[in-house]
């Protein structure tokens, strides 16, 4: 399967989902950045004003995202890829148990859905912007009402 | 020209003929009858080129100047994705909040499905979040204007309305109230305090009267006005209208708060209550000044305390007299006067070193000398000399010299007087007092003594 081929693009959206966001081990996850990832990747989700820009601090927010919800679970519900680019709808589910937002741990469990879209280049993702439902998870967490 | 090109093509014409509102009858020609379009800032799904006119309108009414343009878009079969980005000024209402002239600048991502050159399904995310905080819709999270926003509803809402729920809705689950003398915790015990406060003053309203915010606190100064129509602090129901002053300080964490350090004028509170009397005598209200007839009207109402020489009730102990000359029930308890009468070399029967919390003391001497030890230091003190003791200023006085001497002793407020009579009682025994007898009075008058006059107590 050639690099930046649809079939390849659309693999490593996989890829990520199960073995980066989805992961219970975090060195696991790490190593599937390494691969995935070029190292000036950039992510982008408006919850994060500047992004967050390389692959070491993309680490550090997903063990964020870790230390807030470990049970947290992403699946694909459709998917698209081009040859440069990709396409993912997906659904979150995960226990808060650990300060998100700033919000300290309330224990509920939450659901999220959002759009991502990946960049790609030489084989590895050079971007994704994330849009997810901030506002109707703060809701979840009692934040708005 | 592939169906991707094609698709991408209808995408672009989409933003500019339909959603930015330059051409609104393309929605019969773009939109399929059955098309769904789903997005989570607004409640319902719209269906079809009817849902589509519905949208358009609610979000050109909303923001009159709304401007889509396409930042990043791709395609693949029938689905088309785009990345857009967004400006507007809220003009009119938007999901029930009114119009604020704010303008905002977000962005979101938009999944079509095309079928013959229609959009049959449009599930669309955008910084919903965002789009509300810019115009002002809901608070900005975790801001000391967002916060200050939030102490203010929550006096509001949980104090002053009373809202079923607003414990759990304004404060974390370890949420920790702090005011002198209790400390409860999670919104069971904001609830709990409520209720105490509630039961002493049921019409209590409060009034935030000023509020500063940095980082993550705010500190809120604010009124509370009711009347006493329960039991509160001890006190049975008085009926009297009181108002209480205090400084909350909240820490405050994502939107919710975390801390309530709150110190109030307890005191003033209680004397309202005519639980403990007001400094300056009895009931009385500061007041301006007393118009004459009102002050001829009182005159009637006044007594004058005159004692004539050796009037005032006498106690003799250890060879020192104890004349008591104007006690608390004279003065609404706002001070009291002693005379004592010191024999010579009264050195050893002197109280030890000690320093009083609740009262000041002050010692004319009228004869002979008195000796002050002040802070493990002695002074002199003749005839005609004046020594005022602050609280907590560790004192005691004797007379070493072979000369009888007498003092004057003022206490603000009284207490003093009772405390030198039950000592003076104490002392006139013959057998010698037990120390623990001595020691609760001691402490029944707030007086402390000490072994080390080092230094100052805290």
């Amino acid at each position: 399967m050639p690099a930046d081929s649809k079939e390849a693009n659309a693999q490593m959206v996989q890829r990520y989902f199960t073995e980066v966001l989805s992961s219970a081990s975090l060195d696991k996850a790490w190593n599937s950045i390494d691969e995935l990832m070029r190292p000036d990747f950039v992510f982008r989700i408006s919850t994060i004003p500047r992004g967050v820009r390389g692959i070491q601090a993309y680490k550090e927010f997903l063990r964020g995202l870790k230390t807030a919800f470990p049970d947290g679970v992403f699946s694909i519900d459709k998917h698209m890829a081009e040859t440069t680019r990709a396409a993912a709808r997906w659904n979150f589910r995960g226990t808060h148990n650990g300060e998100f937002l700033g919000v300290p741990p309330t224990k509920k469990v939450i659901t999220d859905q959002g759009i991502d879209i990946f960049h790609f280049a030489g084989g590895k993702i050079t971007d994704i912007w994330a849009n997810e439902d901030a506002f109707g998870l703060l809701k979840q967490l009692g934040v708005f009402h | 020209m592939s169906l991707e090109e094609t698709n991408k093509a209808l995408v672009r014409r989409y933003f500019d003929e339909i959603m930015n509102g330059n051409n609104p009858p393309a929605v019969d020609e773009l939109i399929a009858p059955d098309c769904v379009f789903t997005i989570p800032t607004l409640p319902a799904p719209f269906y079809g080129p009817a849902g589509y006119r519905d949208l358009v309108n609610l979000l050109r009414t909303a923001f009159p100047d709304l401007l889509f343009k396409v930042e990043d878009e791709m395609a693949d079969g029938e689905i088309v994705v785009d990345r857009w980005s967004a400006t507007g000024t809220s003009k009119g209402q938007f999901n029930g909040n009114a119009p604020t002239g704010k303008t905002f600048e977000i962005e979101g991502i938009g999944w079509y499905r095309l079928k013959d050159g229609k959009f049959v399904e449009n599930r669309v995310n955008e910084d919903t979040l965002g789009l509300l905080t810019q115009i002002g819709a809901i608070p900005e999270v975790g801001t000391p204007q967002a916060n200050q926003a939030l102490a203010k509803r929550f006096f509001q809402d949980f104090w002053n309305e009373n809202k079923p729920g607003a414990a759990a809705q304004f404060v974390t689950g370890d949420f920790l109230l702090e005011v002198p003398g209790v400390q409860l915790r999670g919104p069971s015990g904001l609830e709990q305090w409520g209720n105490i406060i509630r039961a002493g003053l049921p019409d209590v309203h409060f009034t935030v009267n000023e509020t500063v915010a940095q980082a993550d606190s705010v500190a809120v100064e604010w009124t509370a006005a009711g009347t006493q129509r329960g039991e509160l602090m001890g006190v049975p129901p008085t009926n009297k209208s009181v108002t209480l002053n205090a400084i909350s300080v909240f820490q405050v964490a994502n939107g919710k708060i975390k801390k309530d350090h709150s110190v109030s004028d307890l005191l003033g509170m209680l004397r309202q209550m005519g639980a403990v009397p007001a400094p300056g005598g009895g009931s009385q209200q500061p007041g301006g000044p007393v118009d004459s007839a009102e002050l001829m009207a009182e005159q009637g109402k006044l007594r004058a305390l005159v004692l004539t020489p050796g009037q005032g009730d006498a106690i003799r102990a250890l060879g020192s007299t104890l004349t008591t000359l104007v006690r608390g029930k004279d003065t609404g308890g706002a001070w009291s006067l002693s005379h004592i009468t010191v024999p010579p070399n009264f050195v050893a029967q002197a109280q030890p070193p000690h320093y009083h919390t609740r009262d000041e003391e002050g010692f004319y001497v009228l004869q002979g000398t008195i000796t002050f030890n002040i802070n493990g230091k002695d002074v002199r003190a003749s005839a005609g000399s004046f020594v005022k003791f602050p609280r907590h200023l560790i004192h005691k006085f004797y007379n070493p010299d072979a000369t009888p001497a007498a003092i004057l002793v003022l206490g603000s407020p009284s207490g003093i007087e009772d405390y030198l009579i039950e000592v003076y009682q104490l002392l006139q025994k013959p057998a010698s007092p037990e120390p623990a007898k001595m020691q609760a009075i001691f402490e029944k008058y707030g007086q402390y003594i000490t072994l080390t006059t080092s230094t100052t107590a805290a």
